[in-house]
């Protein structure tokens, strides 16, 4: 379940941002409960799958600007900024406004997935608009769940070439995802 | 695609961070250094410039700049204000104001309208300031847009600040004006000028 006071979360993202890649998979799971109570308590008229919607474009935002992130502050304040940002941010694209007070982030509690019968989301339709080598490197590494080392085999790419496109798909997937009915 | 695909990938793509502070300083030092070496010898730098009178017209928008980007730093962070960089901000020009009082104290009334006029360069000074500054705010723009501003229209301006701080530095080597009054109006209007710019940019350049 997800860490209950600071310190856990401020570890992981430590250990994430010196290149940690289980470490940083572990503060990407902890932190996405928080991120989904906090977009399901305050939207409202919206369907249990735009929340999960926003909650991958915030996770999406935090990967872009986990280097934003001073090491020597407390790591929520930085989270909920980027969950602030991100959240009203999505609702407004959707057309309804919402109120953030960032105070209250912290009584909020941590919100399990909805069942969901499509799984067909938003980000999906982004990695549909990437070139296809691109997107195929995506997939594999997350719908397929394969390694780097995997996918570079599979395509006949080296690692670092692997590595270097998905990093790029990434970014222009979170550009997308600002962009997207803007 | 579930959460925990996306996280998959995410994960995969874990690398060490670079801090955002090297980015915009060499940002702004390369575009610096290029508007320099195209601008100052097609203007021509002051044969009479000794270094006391360079240092008193390049240190105010030099603090200027400075603040501007410790300022920008900050706030390229999600959760960060502004801070005491402000207070540098607004100091700056504050100094500077004093030191135009002190000008006209020791001039007549009558003098003041021609200390602000200089001798006939203003429009040189207004021109150029902006325009050597604009390829400093698209670097400082573009080193920006890796942070995480909430605020990306007070960003654009300080970056604009800071752009028009380090220009008119620059600009500071050809200037054949001296006076605090000139100084304040045309700089500070230039440098005003291109912080503008910069706030009306911020927003569509600094998104995520």
């Amino acid at each position: 379940m997800a860490p209950t006071g600071d310190l856990p979360l401020d570890d992981l993202l430590r250990a994430a941002n010196r290149g940690d890649a289980r470490a940083y998979a572990a503060f990407l799971t902890a932190v996405t409960p928080i991120v989904r109570g906090i977009a399901r308590s305050r939207g409202s008229g919206l369907g249990p799958d735009a929340y999960e919607d926003i909650v991958q474009e915030t996770l999406l935002a935090i990967h872009q600007k986990r280097h934003t992130w001073r090491e020597d502050m407390p790591v929520r304040p930085w989270l909920y900024a980027i969950v602030r940002h991100k959240v009203v941010d999505a609702f407004r694209r959707r057309g309804t406004s919402v109120q953030l007070p960032i105070e209250d982030f912290a009584d909020v509690l941590p919100a399990p997935p909805e069942a969901d019968p499509t799984e067909r989301r938003d980000v999906e339709r982004l990695i549909d608009r990437l070139d296809p080598r691109a997107a195929g490197i995506v997939r594999a590494i997350s719908l397929d769940g394969a390694t780097v080392a995997e996918t570079a085999t599979r395509l006949g790419m080296t690692e670092v070439a692997v590595r270097v496109a998905l990093h790029r798909a990434l970014k222009r997937l979170a550009r997308l995802g600002a962009e997207a009915r803007a | 695609m579930r959460t925990e695909a996306l996280i998959r990938a995410l994960a995969a793509d874990a690398s060490p961070a670079r801090p955002m502070a090297p980015r915009l300083v060499l940002a702004l030092l390369a575009a610096a250094l290029l508007v320099a070496a195209v601008a100052l010898p097609l203007l021509g730098v002051r044969p009479d410039l000794g270094p006391r009178l360079m240092l008193a017209k390049a240190a105010a928008p030099a603090v200027l700049a400075l603040a501007g980007v410790v300022a920008a730093l900050r706030l390229a962070r999600p959760d960060a204000t502004v801070g005491r960089a402000g207070l540098a901000l607004a100091a700056v020009p504050l100094l500077v104001a004093g030191a135009v009082a002190l000008e006209f104290a020791a001039l007549p009334r009558a003098g003041w309208g021609a200390a602000v006029r200089g001798s006939g360069s203003a429009v040189y000074c207004l021109t150029l300031v902006p325009l050597m500054a604009l390829p400093l705010l698209g670097a400082s723009l573009w080193a920006l847009a890796g942070g995480a501003s909430t605020r990306p229209g007070l960003s654009g301006m300080l970056a604009g600040i800071a752009s028009g701080g380090v220009a008119a530095g620059i600009y500071a080597f050809h200037c054949i004006e001296d006076t605090p009054a000139f100084y304040l109006t045309w700089y500070g209007l230039g440098i005003l000028a291109v912080a503008g710019v910069g706030a009306v940019a911020g927003p569509r350049v600094l998104r995520w």
